[in-house]
């Protein structure tokens, strides 16, 4: 739900039962699955131009509310379901429950109802996604979609493909002229005394099997190849799209089932590109071809021979669907042993600090029993099911020897075609029991590849436009009426109203939650709000080309970030194409320089993986020297200083102090005491602006900035005369 | 601040306005520019990697950098000469010639190898162990002694083999 085709998806049904009360357009509809007993059920919600009406096309009860009665509508959340509620003249009433798993369809409802009751929206020429905001998904992706998105990164290599095909086949065609040369040895050389013949037999063996080994590795080698293209250009086109998308994505995807489709997925797809499809039609081609030989040779024993084939298909997917629960148990026990390691490994310092090391030892011992236990069950159910299958083929073989034995006694089958006869079986099983295994591994892979579509499909919220601007900024800051949430229905800041002059320090304050950083994160286009505008030198952030922006904007956060490479590396960040005169110029002006040097390679030494080489301090000062070679015109500090000790506070002071000189400075600071150098002060409570002013104004004022610096400074000043003792 | 004035604070020397003289009996330099003239300094790299003729001058005594150099090959001989003498002890990076032997054990490796230094055997872990930037490599040992291969593809075939097996 949530897009305008979606009106289309409301069942004939309901429609029914529309049709006699609905005189005008619906412009959203949403399906609950809680009836008006309280029971799951389906139950719509359409709102149409003038009329909000819920519809139960089990019980056919159907019934509306004008929207002209209605003064506003919000959802209530409550725990495993909420509800949709309206204000009306006679005061609040329930419009229809949900559970959780409808929250986003019915928060959009409750958006699309207030906007127009509050008359923010002409209803004219309205379009959905004015109303709701929604976030686009990529939405359930067609089949015959994904078949020809696969087909386009095999395109470009499809004479490997053909190549791969074409071996496929001969190596086929090869490994069934064996048997039928063994007929021949038998039956002429060895029965018939034809002794002549005997080198050219083992020379055509020789020479088949000589053909199989090279072609073989001539597929494996083209089909590996093949795989490697597509999963090179797979993943670099993902991860280009993944670097295109906006944090709206990325708050509603973790990172974890990110990195899975990008990783798993992406190499389900390739050995579905190229083993998979290839296994499946050479399997095929296989149980054709050998079908129709050994038919030909003997329909009466080929008969028999296909005693064991309903075993193989039956027992097959039938194993596979008992062991996939014993698999998957097997997996979850080694997943507890693995995460018991994680958490007690790293953590090993309160284990001893609680002399838990027992218990740990203990902890470990269960779930290694556990997880013996569950391989001992995969094993076991293995041991059903194999030694079985493997018996049924051998009583077919078993069967043909018997009824064939009698043929060849009889004379009518000589000694080399039953030999024959048995090889071909055989081969027969093979691809039988390789397409029972495959269907499975295939279906998967071809979900792997909507899901890797799927992401491809989502479009990036905030994009440049044709008509977006660049320009050096003077580092004027306007927030007008901004409000935003990153739920859309539920605002994180509102109203926000706030003027700032270029080269001012403005600290902003507030208790946890209140919106801090969520300005910044506005201010730097991370998001849209879904009210109001903001500007920078009187121009409409929306209009500025997105490099333009956060190529101006200097962000230092509280935890900064550093990747894997050398401090250079991580200072020159921001502007690759620095000279070394420039990044060690930074760095000395971000108290970088003394521990740099002091590194084993100074600034070529590499800071491992998330900087983990360097303390916190170090990390913050290598972030403030990123920020100094950019040089913005604008600078976020987001509470750049909290997480840092006393002796490296002075030094990254001094360093923010070099880094802040003549810019715009937004100071986002939970010490309160950093912030008496900001030339003004705004408080934000609920999302809300409370207060603004200079640390004097605001003290005299007793307002809640006074509130929460006397409650700090209380804090602080108990705290420290423990420390001195 | 602007990036300008802290680059100002560098002091970025003029390598045809500069002399350098090698102190034997105090193992430092005098730096002589255009207007001035600083004894007791010693030769930094601060990128010993990627750009190693940056020449930071630092003053040991008053333990302040004076200058920096972007390029120590252009100087006059006699100054470069005596800069070098200072650099090669300060900087011993052997230049790996030959591999031997890289064996894994753990999760290290160790390596035997022939450098322009003599014969060395020496341990490294992980991968910030070893730096590639097209055709040199730096690796730092477990004690972080620093070696370099200079050109990778100009190495004989064995020792290339070694690295490309097992790295």
């Amino acid at each position: 739900m949530g897009e305008e085709d979606d009106k289309s998806d409301i069942p004939d049904e309901v429609a029914v039962l529309l049709r006699r009360i609905v005189d005008d357009e619906i412009i959203y509809s949403a399906v609950s699955d809680i009836d008006e007993d309280g029971k799951f059920g389906e139950r719509w919600l359409i709102i149409t131009k003038s009329k909000i009406l819920t519809v139960n096309p089990s019980t056919k009860k159907v019934r509306y509310l004008p929207l002209s009665s209605v003064v506003s509508a919000q959802v209530k959340d409550y725990v495993g379901n909420a509800e949709l509620v309206v204000e009306t003249g006679d005061g609040v009433r329930g419009i229809i429950r949900f559970s959780r798993a409808c929250l986003e369809d019915f928060y959009n409802a409750a958006r699309v109802i207030d906007k127009i009751v509050k008359g923010e929206i002409s209803l004219e020429d309205v379009s959905l996604s004015d109303l709701t905001g929604a976030f686009r998904r990529g939405g359930r992706v067609k089949k015959s979609r994904t078949f020809k998105w696969l087909m386009g990164y095999l395109k470009p290599h499809i004479h490997y493909t053909i190549l791969a095909l074409i071996l496929s086949l001969i190596i086929t065609g090869l490994n069934l002229a064996p048997p039928y040369l063994m007929k021949i040895l038998v039956d002429d050389v060895f029965v018939g005394g034809n002794i002549g013949r005997l080198p050219f037999i083992v020379g055509v063996l020789l020479l088949t099997y000589a053909a199989n080994a090279v072609l073989g590795a001539a597929q494996n080698y083209t089909l590996t190849y093949l795989g490697q293209k597509v999963i090179y250009s797979m993943r670099v086109k993902v991860y280009e799209h993944l670097q295109r998308l906006s944090l709206g994505f990325y708050d509603k995807m973790s990172s974890g089932r990110i990195m899975s489709r990008v990783m798993d997925d992406i190499g389900r797809v390739q050995w579905f590109l190229t083993w998979g499809t290839q296994t499946m039609l050479i399997s095929v081609l296989q149980v054709l071809g050998i079908g129709i030989i050994i038919f030909t040779m003997n329909p009466y024993l080929a008969l028999f021979a296909l005693v064991p084939v309903p075993f193989i298909i039956v027992g097959i997917p039938l194993f596979r669907r008992k062991s996939h629960k014993i698999y998957h148990k097997a997996w979850r026990r080694w997943a507890d042993v693995s995460s018991l390691l994680w958490d007690t490994i790293p953590g090993v310092v309160i284990v001893k600090t609680f002399t838990r090391e027992r218990f740990e030892v203990k902890r470990l011992v269960d779930k290694m029993k556990d997880l013996v236990k569950a391989n001992l069950k995969v094993t076991k159910l293995r041991l059903q099911f194999f030694p079985l299958l493997g018996f049924a083929m051998s009583t077919g073989t078993v069967i043909v020897w018997w009824i064939g034995g009698q043929e060849v006694v009889s004379g009518t089958l000589t000694v080399g075609s039953l030999i024959a006869f048995v090889n071909y079986m055989w081969m027969f099983y093979g691809p039988i029991q390789t397409m029972s295994n495959i269907f499975e591994p295939l279906q998967q892979a071809v979900t792997s590849s909507e899901r890797v579509l799927e992401i491809m499909q989502v479009e990036p919220d905030i994009k440049d436009s044709r008509e977006s601007l660049e320009f050096n900024f003077k580092g004027e800051i306007t927030f007008k009426d901004v409000s935003f949430g990153y739920n859309p229905y539920i605002p994180v800041v509102s109203k926000i109203n706030l003027e700032i002059k270029p080269g001012e320090k403005v600290g902003i304050v507030g208790p946890s939650g209140s919106g801090k950083t969520t300005l910044t994160k506005l201010l730097l286009r991370f998001y849209d709000p879904t009210e109001g505008k903001i500007f920078i030198d009187g121009v409409d952030i929306r209009r500025i080309k997105l490099r333009c922006l956060r190529s101006q904007i200097g962000l230092v956060l509280q935890e900064p970030l550093l990747f894997y490479g050398s401090i250079a590396y991580n200072i020159a960040y921001g502007k690759l194409d620095a000279k070394p005169e420039e990044i060690l110029a930074a760095a000395k002006a971000a108290n970088v320089h003394e521990f740099a040097m002091k590194q084993p390679l100074a600034y070529d030494t590499n800071v491992g993986d998330r900087g983990w080489r360097l303390s916190g301090g170090e990390r913050q000062r290598v972030a403030i020297a990123r920020a100094i070679l950019t040089e913005p015109k604008i600078l976020i500090l987001d509470e750049a200083t909290s997480s840092v000790d006393t002796l490296t506070e002075k030094q990254i002071q001094e360093a923010m102090d070099n880094l802040t000189e003549g810019r715009t400075t937004i100071i986002i600071a939970h010490r309160l005491s950093t912030l008496q150098k900001a030339d003004k002060i705004v408080v934000l409570n609920k999302g809300r602006i409370v207060e603004v002013g200079s640390h004097e104004e605001l003290m005299a004022r007793g307002g809640l900035y006074s509130q929460l610096y006397k409650a700090q400074f209380f804090r602080e000043g108990m705290i420290a005369p423990i420390i001195r003792r | 601040m602007p990036l300008k004035d802290f680059l100002k604070r560098l002091n970025i020397l003029d390598p045809n306005n500069v002399r350098i003289i090698y102190d034997g009996r105090s193992d430092s330099l005098k730096l002589i520019t255009a207007d001035s003239l600083f004894a007791n300094i010693i030769p930094l790299k601060p990128f010993p990697i990627t750009y190693p003729n940056f020449i930071i001058f630092r003053d040991v005594h008053r333990n302040v950098d004076v200058g920096v150099l972007r390029d120590y090959e252009e100087l006059d001989p006699d100054s470069k000469r005596n800069l070098q003498i200072l650099l090669n002890k300060m900087y011993f990076i052997p230049k790996i010639l030959k591999i031997m032997k890289i064996e894994t054990s753990g999760d290290e490796f160790i390596w035997e190898i022939i450098t322009d230094r003599g014969f060395r055997r020496f341990r490294t872990r992980g991968r910030m162990s070893i730096i590639q930037m097209g055709e040199r490599v730096i690796i730092t040992d477990t004690k972080d002694n620093v070696y370099e291969i200079e050109n990778i593809w100009k190495m004989d075939e064995k020792s290339r083999r070694e690295m490309e097996s097992t790295l």
